[in-house]
């Protein structure tokens, strides 16, 4: 009798520290996983909503072309110079 | 008056009574900063600086550098700053003044930035490159003077920075002629505009028995050889005119009139080309109050 109330005692003992371990356990904080970020490079390729933007980005330039003589571009055949003026622009 | 003092290897012209000093400590910071021709600048130790390593650069520095990669994009890396490999291996490896000319082996060109701009001026190198502003950081300085005359409340103003002109209020401008000293080809009379001149004549040397010039195709790292010795651009900003007439002397015509047609539309444009036809053309009306060739 004696024998099996201390093998009682010690199986109650157990199972409390297993029961305790248990909830110890379930609110001890979650181990985060890491991640890395990479910064953007201007190496990536463009993904599909940056090549769209950058469409619409340049359809929303102020397209000057009606502006742009309409005859287009005039040619002159020249040989000849004139005198300097006082403020140029040269190649530098 | 005229202020006149060197920078940046090119006589600076300034016609303004105001911000004189402003915009000479403008240019000699542009110098220090970003000449390729020092070893003891800010460009020398991006130059150097090791690869996939966070570098903490001037904020004018940072600036310059994202505006070059803007225009880098812009025109499809036809023209970008990373071409200063290239530069020496077509023997252009000193200012041009000290140049005796050394051949070297040509090199690759990029189709995309080795650079990336991480912001709050950091910047980090995945590829090595040699960087070379060019005539771009006169035209930057260019601009950034006449930024800072405009907000002096200056409203008549000259910022001629070696034949890179930045203008406020209207000037007439000659353009000098190609191939003959001290003559102009073109006048015209322009306003709030800024202009700026390319060309294969001054910059050009013989090695061997072919003549080298300054002009890199950026995407090949190569010499551009298209017909064109001179360009010059009537445009908003002075980068802007700079970066249009490079395009006009290192594409064919046809492939720079497209580009520039697409991208660069605000502008007016005299190509003078080997046959002694000059070309003009873009937003003329716009852009030009009055222009004259010469017969």
């Amino acid at each position: 009798m004696k024998k099996s109330i201390k093998w009682g005692v010690i199986g109650i003992t157990v199972a409390s520290f297993g029961v305790f371990a248990t909830v110890v356990q379930q609110n001890a904080p979650q181990k985060k996983e890491t991640k890395s970020y990479r910064l953007p490079s201007l190496a990536d390729p463009l993904t599909e909503k940056e090549k769209q933007d950058r469409e619409n980005w340049v359809e929303s330039l102020d397209w000057q072309e009606g502006n742009w003589d309409v005859n287009g571009t005039q040619v002159f055949q020249t040989n000849g110079s004139m005198s300097p003026a006082n403020n140029r622009t040269q190649v530098s | 008056m005229m202020y006149t003092f060197r920078a940046m290897n090119s006589t600076i012209h300034l016609d303004s009574e105001k911000g004189q000093e402003d915009i000479q400590r403008l240019f000699r910071t542009m110098e220090q900063c970003a000449s390729r021709f020092r070893m003891d600048n800010e460009l020398a130790y991006i130059n150097r600086a090791a690869l996939y390593r966070p570098i903490y650069i001037s904020k004018l520095m940072y600036d310059l550098l994202a505006c070059a990669i803007d225009v880098a994009k812009k025109t499809d890396f036809v023209i970008h700053p990373f071409v200063g490999k290239a530069m020496c291996a077509l023997g252009y490896d000193r200012s041009f003044s000290e140049k005796s000319g050394v051949s070297k082996q040509e090199t690759e060109g990029f189709t995309q930035s080795p650079v990336e701009l991480l912001g709050e001026r950091w910047i980090i190198k995945t590829k090595p490159f040699q960087l070379d502003f060019g005539g771009f950081g006169k035209g930057f300085a260019a601009d950034k003077a006449k930024h800072i005359l405009q907000q002096q409340g200056v409203s008549k103003a000259m910022v001629n920075a070696g034949g890179d002109v930045s203008l406020i209020g209207r000037y007439t401008v000659g353009i000098a002629h190609p191939l003959q000293v001290n003559r102009d080809i073109a006048i015209i009379e322009v306003e709030h505009m800024s202009v700026a001149t390319s060309g294969v004549g001054h910059r050009s040397w013989i090695e061997g028995e072919s003549m080298r010039h300054h002009f890199v195709d950026g995407r090949t790292g190569r010499m551009a050889e298209n017909g064109a010795l001179q360009a010059t651009v009537v445009a908003k900003t002075t980068v802007e005119a700079e970066v249009i007439a490079k395009l006009f002397c290192i594409l064919s015509y046809n492939e720079a009139i497209h580009l520039v047609r697409a991208k660069f539309p605000h502008c007016a444009f005299f190509v003078y080309r080997r046959n002694e036809q000059l070309y003009v053309g873009g937003d003329v009306h716009n852009y030009l109050h009055h222009w004259t060739v010469a017969a």
